[in-house]
């Protein structure tokens, strides 16, 4: 009712509060394009530390395999222990080396949070001054304010899940070797189970690649 | 020596004065004449007098030289082992593809004969680089026993020319020479034991159906098993103490 009562005021309360939403929203999503370079770059980077270490762990098992003293090896007491050390010690290094990538997903993953944190905030914030229909209302270039609110929730939950769930499987033990061998798979198959999904931070990316370029 | 002395105090004071005399003379030594120059600009340019120590002779310049002798050596055995690595790996994957093909014959899935021959000579072909890289590497080995025992003549010359009561001296930083010598002892020793290993599997390599086997034959030919982690600190404390890295 208030609304009749002073028309003048509210709708400029609400310009205001969908400009602020929007800018906020911008500023998000200039991030995200920015984070979604550095995390496919360290994915890409983690295909051959993972593969490396699924072949380190098929050189232990056959280490272990291998009965040392009925082969032409005999001759070498100690190169069971010496060999199983150096693998030991790649595989150590390679670990290390994943870390360090998942290190960037997990800034990522946590940058991505937070901004959107903020971007749900600022909505909040000027939820009452917006009104229903201004966060409903999309144009021929611009998504609603509801839309990529929603794209954004969802791509925060990629993020998160993805990072949670490579995380997991890199908690392997030194002696689940067949783990291990089998991670390239699992790590692979992560990959592809989401290829459906891979491409929705692009796609929402380009979804509001207009609406981007109107507000900057 | 006091005349010596007061001469040089006099010579800096005086130094611009006689550069200038010198020069319109022409006839004074060129080397008094650079040092004069630097004690003129020194305190702009902030140039060491101090002058480049003289250059190594005796026991240190040979202790040096062989410490570059062993960095080149090892770069070097590390790129022959890395050449031979993929040679051995190609004869290892030739020998599960035969392996697989003759299975599937007595299964009687495939009858061809064409590539058995064929597969025969490219393993002999790789088989004989195998063993040319093999010999290689052993004579790099050869000469890091060389460098060992040029080590351990040092030594022996510095145990005679400090018989007695003269103090033996420490050519470099902190290590003495005795130490250089341990140090290549324990770096020979490793590449004597590795390389006995690389000939023991380049005799066997091709005469192996144990998958298993050939597995720990590449894992150990690559990983090196005998070649201690601490061989690089052991290397570059060598390289550090003769001068070779900066501190």
């Amino acid at each position: 009712m208030t609304s009749e009562l002073r028309p003048e005021t509210s709708s400029m309360s609400e310009e205001a509060a969908v400009l602020c939403v929007h800018q906020s929203l911008r500023r998000c999503l200039d991030a995200i394009e920015q984070h979604q370079e550095e995390w496919s770059g360290a994915i890409l980077e983690c295909g051959p530390l993972v593969r490396s270490l699924s072949n380190l762990a098929e050189q232990l098992q056959s280490c272990q395999k291998v009965t040392f003293s009925k082969t032409p090896l005999s001759g070498f007491t100690d190169l069971q222990d010496r060999l199983r050390y150096k693998l030991q010690a790649a595989v150590d290094l390679t670990l290390e080396k994943l870390h360090d990538e998942m290190c960037k997903l997990q800034r990522v993953r946590d940058s991505v949070s937070h901004q959107v944190g903020l971007v749900l905030h600022v909505y909040e914030v000027n939820g009452e001054k917006l009104g229903l229909e201004a966060s409903l209302e999309r144009t021929s270039h611009s998504p609603s304010i509801a839309d990529m609110l929603e794209w954004l929730q969802d791509t925060e939950k990629y993020y998160r899940n993805q990072y949670l769930q490579r995380k997991l499987l890199l908690e392997v033990r030194h002696n689940q070797l067949s783990d291990i061998k089998n991670l390239v798979h699992s790590w692979e198959s992560l990959n592809d189970k989401f290829t459906a999904k891979q491409h929705l931070v692009e796609d929402m990316l380009l979804n509001v690649s207009f609406f981007r370029e109107a507000t900057s | 020596m006091a005349c010596h002395l007061i001469s040089c105090r006099f010579l800096s004071q005086h130094a611009e004065q006689f550069l200038v005399a010198t020069r319109r003379g022409a006839a004074f030594i060129p080397f008094l004449v650079v040092i004069l120059e630097k004690q003129c600009s020194g305190e702009k340019s902030k140039i060491t007098v101090t002058p480049k120590k003289a250059a190594l002779t005796g026991s240190a310049r040979k202790i040096k030289d062989n410490a570059a002798d062993w960095h080149n050596l090892m770069l070097k055995w590390e790129k022959t082992n890395e050449t031979a690595f993929s040679a051995a790996s190609r004869i290892v994957n030739l020998k599960i593809s035969v392996q697989s093909y003759e299975k599937m014959l007595i299964d009687d899935t495939v009858t061809a004969h064409e590539n058995t021959g064929k597969d025969k000579e490219e393993l002999e072909g790789l088989c004989l680089q195998l063993l040319e890289l093999l010999e290689k590497m052993q004579q790099i080995q050869l000469k890091m026993e060389k460098l060992t025992s040029t080590f351990k003549g040092v030594c022996d010359l510095e145990a005679y020319q400090c018989s007695g009561e003269n103090p033996r001296p420490i050519l470099f930083h902190t290590w003495p020479t005795t130490l250089f010598y341990e140090t290549s002892l324990k770096m020979s020793e490793m590449y004597k034991k590795e390389i006995s290993l690389k000939a023991m599997i380049v005799g066997e390599i091709a005469h192996t159906s144990d998958q298993d086997l050939l597995m720990v034959y590449l894992s150990c030919w690559l990983y090196q098993p005998y070649v201690d982690n601490s061989i690089k600190v052991l290397l570059e404390s060598m390289l550090l103490e003769t001068g070779h890295r900066p501190m």
